[in-house]
């Protein structure tokens, strides 16, 4: 009996997912992949809102509506950055809001909140979490996305007094340095380069803000900065090989400006053949808190 | 000689000395606050849903389509993969047997054989990070270039017996970190 019941199950028609099938696409875009800040205070609470003004900002790029959920991860230690140690305790971490439901090219967005505990054993460390924003695939999408954001931070080697301690100002990280990635290739040394001419890339930096502010943008080495070296290439030799038509300007509210680039590698046979990254660095002058953005520059030497 | 009160005043300045300079260092200005974003676009999206159709006990079938998974973003993106187990069963490594199912997932340019679904591919409930051999046939989910398009193809394993008859799903979940 019990054998003809097994046999019985066995033949049994098994529905796995969708059927009949229609294919859509599912996606979620952020403009906060990796964010970097330094000098915290222990003992105080951030609202990353109020002392920046940044938000994890999320869109839904589907066709169709979504469930969209964010959680505080603590990374493996395969997705640590900068020497940063996992955050000890998530709890150190609030979102003001983590569960959407996002029309399509709507965004959800939430404030992240750090509060960190006033306590010695946390003075100079860098502490790394991450926020998973994904889908729930429910809805007949059994294919779900989800971006994870990389929050790295920083605490201060001293404690500030009461005085001299603030959680929030009125500076703002929400301008924009675009294209985020610039690429050159097979470049000959002894020769400048105009980016815009060669790449088809120039670089524009835009304030969408309401108030003037001013900025200054430089060429960084990669171990000079907070970005992590891509995979298969070297950090540029010698940043003022990358220049720029201006280092300092004031832009006004809302404002743009494009910046031309040039590069130019000596003649020095031991670049030939290599692979170098550099940093772009615009970041605001002037301000009790400074906010900056990064911008890469990949070029391949012939 | 010297006066005592002197050597007396100097034993206060030297031993407030020695215990203040510490506290002066200590009380040095905190550092400016930066916050810097160092990486500013970060998207993905991918195509759906994939079915089996109908499929019987312990047969193996392979998608007859690809999920077609896309960086839209501006920088390089590295994918993990999971999914999560319909209410009727659960996700094994192993060979299926009752209630329990396995899904492999595999990014290839064309449709793969279902031999070529080894032990890399073979998907659980928690995050596997793709890489060079990971989820990898002749594509990988690893440091994915900016517009690039990856084909991700399922292979499913059915429960040697099972309960359930009716339709399944089975969330595959595909995440993108900045490489």
């Amino acid at each position: 009996m019990r054998r003809i019941g097994c046999f019985s199950v066995a033949f049994i028609m098994v529905v796995v997912l969708i059927w009949p099938c229609y294919m859509e696409a599912s996606g979620l875009k952020t403009g906060l992949g990796e964010v970097v800040i330094e000098n915290l205070q222990i003992g105080q609470t951030y609202n990353l809102t109020k002392l920046a003004n940044l938000k994890l900002v999320v869109t839904n790029t589907s066709y169709n509506t979504v469930d969209l959920q964010m959680d505080v991860l603590l990374p493996d230690l395969n997705q640590l950055r900068q020497e940063a140690e996992p955050l000890p305790d998530k709890s150190w971490v609030k979102l003001s809001q983590d569960l959407f439901k996002v029309d399509p090219n709507q965004k959800a967005n939430t404030d992240i909140i750090i509060s960190i505990p006033d306590d010695d054993q946390y003075l100079d460390k860098k502490y790394q979490f991450i926020i998973w924003s994904h889908t729930l695939g429910e809805g007949g999408m059994n294919m779900a996305v989800g971006l994870n954001s990389r929050i790295i931070f920083t605490t201060d080697k001293v404690k500030a007094s009461h005085s001299e301690s603030f959680n929030q100002s009125d500076a703002s990280v929400d301008f924009t340095l675009k294209p985020e990635e610039i690429h050159l290739d097979n470049i000959e040394l002894d020769k400048i380069y105009d980016l815009e001419n060669n790449s088809g890339s120039i670089l524009t930096i835009t304030n969408p803000s309401m108030r003037e502010k001013k900025f200054r943008i430089l060429s960084q080495t990669v171990e000079n900065s907070l970005a992590t070296l891509t995979g298969g290439y070297s950090d540029a030799p010698d940043t003022s090989y990358l220049k720029f038509s201006e280092n300092e300007f004031v832009l006004p509210a809302q404002g743009t400006r494009d910046i031309s680039m040039f590069l130019k590698f000596p003649p020095n046979k031991e670049y030939s053949g290599k692979k170098y990254m550099f940093i772009i660095h615009a970041y605001t002058i002037d301000e009790n808190i400074s906010t900056g953005v990064y911008s890469r520059l990949y070029v391949s030497v012939k | 000689m010297k006066n005592p009160i002197t050597r007396f005043t100097a034993g206060i300045l030297f031993f407030f000395g020695l215990v203040l300079l510490p506290l002066v260092v200590n009380a040095a200005n905190p550092a400016t606050i930066n916050v810097t974003v160092t990486i500013q676009n970060l998207s993905v999206s991918a195509t759906g849903p994939l079915a089996f159709g109908t499929v019987v006990a312990s047969s193996t079938t392979v998608s007859t389509d690809s999920s077609h998974v896309v960086n839209d973003g501006n920088v390089a993106e590295t994918y993990a993969i999971k999914l999560t187990n319909p209410g009727g069963w659960t996700a094994t490594a192993s060979a299926p047997g009752s209630e329990t199912y396995r899904l492999g997932a595999q990014f290839n340019s064309g449709q793969p054989t279902a031999l070529s679904f080894d032990a890399d591919t073979y998907l659980t409930t928690s995050d596997q990070t793709c890489s060079a051999t990971i989820f990898a046939g002749d594509q990988t989910g690893l440091s994915v270039a900016a517009s690039a398009t990856r084909y991700l193809w399922l292979k499913f394993e059915a429960p040697t017996s099972t309960s359930v008859t009716s339709e399944q799903t089975i969330v595959v979940t595909i995440t993108a970190s900045a490489a």
